[in-house]
């Protein structure tokens, strides 16, 4: 493309799969990802591959919006298998936007945030910025910190719906990160616009002599990317922008350079001649080619003083739900990360704005913001099967319902059930439960059959229609609700890096690691033996043995005794919110615990590590 | 506290490639019942002395490299030049000279018969891809060779590669053109009787229980002899999958139930393949609303469309009695899927295509055009998730469909029926002397 020295070009597959060589050996292995539009065979292909490599699968939840989710379950038959897809739901015509991608591997985290969607788009047919950092610097330390708060924020919110298991698994993922506010700023709480001004500010940033914004202004989709002319006045207002041309809009454009017709303010648009053979595509490779993306999708926005900037880019693009409005009051969930760019970072940007996009047109097109058509989501979120002590149970999630008799039904799409929904919850039971699950899960007949994470489909009907919404197996369940045995023994596969407890023939996700030396993986199969064996006894006995098994996983751990003290203290804060165990068992748990800490730190071998 | 100078990064594409031709991606489950019924082979695997020449080519090397074998491949391209030139009248007909002799090189090699030097030292000029990487997969799973790099010879390639080296009395240095008698139609008795044997020809007793790659195809090789006796001449999808379509699933054997599942797929596929090729050509032209009509008009008259008469390929894709005989075959196998699909399919891709086959035809809960409208969507999603990045077709800003544009757009004019490796099949046995 002819760049002098500019922004690097990197596949988001390959961050991934870097951070995966280096610490996926690690346990527990946790990866929550958020994006609005989702595409199932991109993911699979390009991520899900990735983090279940060489037998170590990550625990994966994928957060998309309620919407765009129920377009892809209106495909006949899909089939989520290996993670977990949880739809969130925002108020009104609003989406959830955000872009972000979070790994965990042992100590170690990694951040992905930008305005990549996981879609065939987002992984590189457009035009797309994201930035990854791991907790190695200070600066990814504070990434981590940054969107564990937007993480946490969004589990604890009552402004979006999201699945109650999907709530326990992100708190469960933040627990051992101390979050900062201000790194990312989120929407959930308050307009983003407002962050921006104030993160320039704080910044030192005093006259603003710029803005560039960076933001698609229509959009061959019919997602939230079309522009909207009165945020620009907003932004001009609210950053103290005086005189003519202070902010330069980057964005699409149409035929022969044209641009939307924006008076007082400087339009580029995408390059043309690019998309049509740049100049490094030479004969016969198409490598050249494949590298020029179609359409922006990028959102950035770049304030600048006279020697220094600030920039801004994620997910939020230049409309008013986006930037203007909170999701508490009708808007987006949008993230935008903030970073201060020094005078000899500035080129790096601004030579890819002049490579990758020129001056429009004076003949530009009128501009008028669509708003999103809203569309029936149906009542129910999502729906989970839980396996009580001889029966099936299927538990839904009308979150906003009080009280209503909602009629579901699975793939035959004729028989109908009835359910009652309560409090936003509604529970089939045992005859019924079963039949969806059969119908769901169809390998559920065969006798050797168990449950592992992956997603269905089941529908509700709505006057003539039936909308589908999402069943799923969910990686885990909220700590309160679950039995103290399950929840100890899901800690304790989560520590040994497995996703269920045995192995079927032919299962990567259960296999051990080629890195896993003979005496670790006899010990892996002796506590999953001991496992087993308890099934059939008392609850003192299954208790003693997940906490034992637990402490030794914690003694043996190789990653030094600060991360050991950690892991002790959080499981010691896991064990404390269960409810269910009587007190004096708790306090000898707790007990055992700690001198399983000391134990561990005190010993040589770990302090060399 | 904000970031101190964090740059991000550009996405860099990270593309999907797929099967050039195969829009919806149905390809992978034929592949899959290809495998249950001549597994170990492939479309690409259709002469039988390849297999012997690329032992003897292996052998000759102390050091694996892909190079020199496709030079030596170049170098029997001259001998079947030398044998059969390119003006014999009787070229690639019934009956003539040279009708068994297809080798791969055949289309540019009569251009560097004078400049044979500059071929073997690049032989990409004649051919791309060197013959060794299609039949590779083949000659692991025949034994032929040792699974992985360096691909050493097995005992069986090297009794092979001995006989090969018997029958030509090759004793040119360095990578020169073949003598005649390398040509791929002078397969040597001693060649032939260990290929018959790798490939499942020989009259061996089939064991209860045996599944085997060989013991499959031997089953194969019996199923073709009851039914077809020792005339093999026309192994094609349509002579030998249409005599399964109607078979009793109770007592059947494996080999019977794919080749039954085989033709289920091949009517599905043949009448989906056909409407959204038919469909993204129209749209191309600028008028998918009237392929929309068409199909409208032909689903309203669904007991007058005719099925086609042969699993053969299909042009003409935009013209409504095409689009009324694709609905007609999609229509003929939804009847001949029994009740449980997972008797003969498995996998949610099959489940996926049937399903969508059923939405239009039986699901009579909404209006005819919502119905359209909903298959024609479901078969965009299966484009989509099929071609990843070539896609033929994109949605529109308000949701209509309109051609993509890029350097790898493929419509191809006709459809034709997937292979199941039948024809590949008969002409190795063909080579080898017949059942």
């Amino acid at each position: 493309m002819g760049k002098v020295s500019g922004l690097s070009w990197i596949k988001t597959a390959d961050k991934i799969h870097e951070f995966v060589n280096r610490h996926g050996r690690e346990a527990p292995r946790r990866a929550i990802l958020c994006t609005f539009d989702f595409n199932q065979q991109r993911f699979e292909d390009k991520i899900q591959t990735e983090l279940t490599r060489a037998g170590k699968p990550f625990r994966t939840l994928v957060l998309v919006d309620a919407g765009e989710l129920r377009k892809q379950l209106t495909c006949a038959g899909p089939r989520f298998q290996g993670y977990q897809v949880a739809p969130v739901r925002c108020r009104g015509s609003a989406v959830f936007h955000a872009k972000l991608i979070f790994l965990s591997a042992g100590s170690h985290h990694l951040v992905g945030i930008g305005s990549s969607n996981l879609t065939p788009g987002g992984l590189g047919s457009n035009l797309e910025l994201m930035y990854f950092a791991d907790d190695s610097d200070l600066s990814g330390q504070a990434l981590v910190g940054g969107a564990t708060h937007f993480l946490g924020e969004l589990s604890k919110t009552t402004t979006v719906n999201l699945p109650q298991s999907a709530r326990a698994f992100i708190r469960r993922s933040c627990l051992d990160i101390t979050p900062r506010e201000g790194v990312i700023i989120d929407s959930l709480g308050r307009p983003l616009v407002d962050q921006m001004v104030e993160a320039c500010r704080g910044a030192g940033l005093k006259t603003i002599k710029t803005l560039s914004v960076l933001s698609p202004w229509h959009s061959g989709t019919n997602t939230q990317d079309q522009g909207d002319r009165g945020v620009l006045n907003r932004l001009q207002r609210d950053f103290s922008l005086r005189g003519k041309e202070r902010i330069h809009l980057y964005t699409e454009g149409r035929s022969r350079r044209r641009g939307p017709r924006l008076p007082g303010i400087q339009v580029h648009v995408r390059r043309l001649d690019d998309l049509s053979g740049g100049a490094d595509a030479g004969d016969g490779d198409d490598s050249a080619f494949d590298r020029i993306p179609a359409r922006v999708h990028a959102k950035a926005y770049l304030a600048r003083s006279s020697r220094d900037g600030v920039f801004f880019f994620g997910s939020a693009n230049c409309t008013m739900p986006a930037l203007v409005r909170s999701a508490r009051k009708g808007g987006n969930v949008e993230i935008l990360a903030a970073t201060r760019l020094g005078k000899p970072d500035m080129p790096f940007l601004q030579n890819d704005l002049k490579d990758l996009f020129c001056p429009a047109t004076s003949d530009g097109y009128e501009t008028h913001p669509k708003r999103r058509r809203d569309e029936p989501c149906g009542n129910v979120l999502a729906a989970e099967f839980v396996r009580r002590k001889d029966y099936w149970e299927l538990r839904l999630e009308a979150p906003g319902i009080l009280r209503q008799k909602l009629f579901i039904t699975g793939g035959d799409g004729i028989r109908f059930i009835p359910v009652w929904i309560r409090r936003g919850v509604g529970i089939v039971a045992r005859d019924n439960a079963l039949r969806l699950l059969r119908e769901t899960f169809p390998e559920s007949r065969a006798d050797d059959w168990q449950p592992e994470v992956c997603c269905g489909v089941l529908y509700e009907r709505i006057v003539n229609r039936s909308l589908p919404f999402p069943v799923s197996f969910p990686i885990i369940r909220p700590m309160e609700d679950e039995d103290p045995c399950t929840a100890l023994e899901s800690m304790l596969l989560e520590e040994m890096g497995r996703l269920r407890p045995c192995s079927r023939r032919g299962d990567s996700s259960a296999t051990t690691p080629e890195s896993v030396s003979a005496s670790d993986h006899e010990e892996a199969d002796d506590i999953l033996a001991a496992l087993a064996e308890t099934h059939h006894q008392g609850e003192l006995d299954r208790l003693a043995v997940r906490v034992a098994g637990l402490k030794k996983f914690l003694v043996r751990s190789k990653l030094g005794s600060r991360y050991i003290r950690q892991r002790t203290e959080l499981f010691r804060q896991q064990i404390s919110s269960m409810k269910q165990i009587r007190p004096h068992i708790l306090r000898e748990i707790l007990r055992y615990l700690n001198f399983a800490s000391i134990a561990a730190v005190g010993s040589p071998r770990n302090e060399t590590q | 506290m904000i970031l101190r100078s964090a740059l991000p990064f550009w996405v860099e594409a990270d593309l999907l490639r797929s099967r050039a031709t195969d829009a919806l991606g149905l390809q992978n489950m034929a592949d899959v019942l290809a495998d249950k019924i001549l597994p170990g082979l492939s479309v690409l695997t259709t002469r039988a002395r390849y297999f012997s020449f690329l032992c003897w080519v292996r052998n000759r090397l102390r050091r694996y490299d892909e190079l020199p074998i496709h030079k030596w491949e170049v170098a029997l391209a001259f001998a079947e030049a030398k044998c059969h030139p390119k003006d014999d009248r009787t070229a690639g007909q019934p009956g003539g000279d040279n009708s068994k002799c297809r080798y791969i090189g055949s289309r540019n090699i009569f251009n560097y018969l004078d400049n044979r030097d500059r071929a073997l030292r690049n032989p990409t000029v004649v051919f791309k891809n060197p013959a060794w990487r299609a039949y590779r997969p083949s000659m692991v799973s025949l034994g032929l060779i040792e699974d992985g790099s360096p691909w050493n010879l097995t005992e069986t390639g090297q009794s092979l590669a001995r006989e090969y080296e018997k029958a030509i009395r090759y004793r040119g240095r360095g990578i020169t053109p073949l003598p005649d008698a390398a040509c791929l139609s002078r397969i040597s008795n001693g060649e032939r009787r260990i290929l018959r044997t790798v490939i499942g020809l020989n009259r061996r007793r089939i064991q209860d229980g045996d599944s085997t790659s060989l013991s499959v195809r031997r089953q194969f090789v019996c199923e073709v002899e009851r039914r077809f006796g020792q005339n093999i001449a026309s192994l094609s999808p349509d002579s030998v999958l249409q005599r399964y379509e109607r078979i009793r699933m109770r007592g059947q054997t494996d080999l019977q139930k794919a080749l039954h599942a085989a033709v289920i797929w091949e009517w599905l596929s043949l009448g989906l393949n056909v409407i959204f090729v038919g469909w993204s050509l129209e749209v191309h032209a600028g008028e998918s609303h009237r392929f929309m009509r068409s199909l409208i008009l032909r689903l309203r008259l669904m007991p007058r469309n005719r099925l086609p008469t042969h699993l053969t390929s299909i042009d003409a894709l935009t013209k409504p009695e095409t689009v009324g005989r694709a609905l007609a075959a999609i229509r003929h196998a939804l009847e001949l899927l029994p009740d449980d699909h997972r008797v003969l399919f498995f996998g949610d891709d099959a489940y996926r295509a049937f399903e969508i086959g059923r939405r239009l035809l039986r699901d009579k809960s909404i209006a005819l055009k919502g119905r359209v409208e909903r298959f024609l969507r479901d078969l965009y999603i299966l484009h989509q998730q099929a071609k990843g990045d070539q896609l033929w077709i994109v949605t529109g800003q308000s949701g209509n469909y309109k051609p993509a544009l890029g350097p790898s757009l493929q419509i191809p004019p006709s459809v034709q029926p997937h292979a199941y490796r039948l024809s590949a099949f008969g002409q190795i046995v063909r080579d080898l002397g017949g059942i």
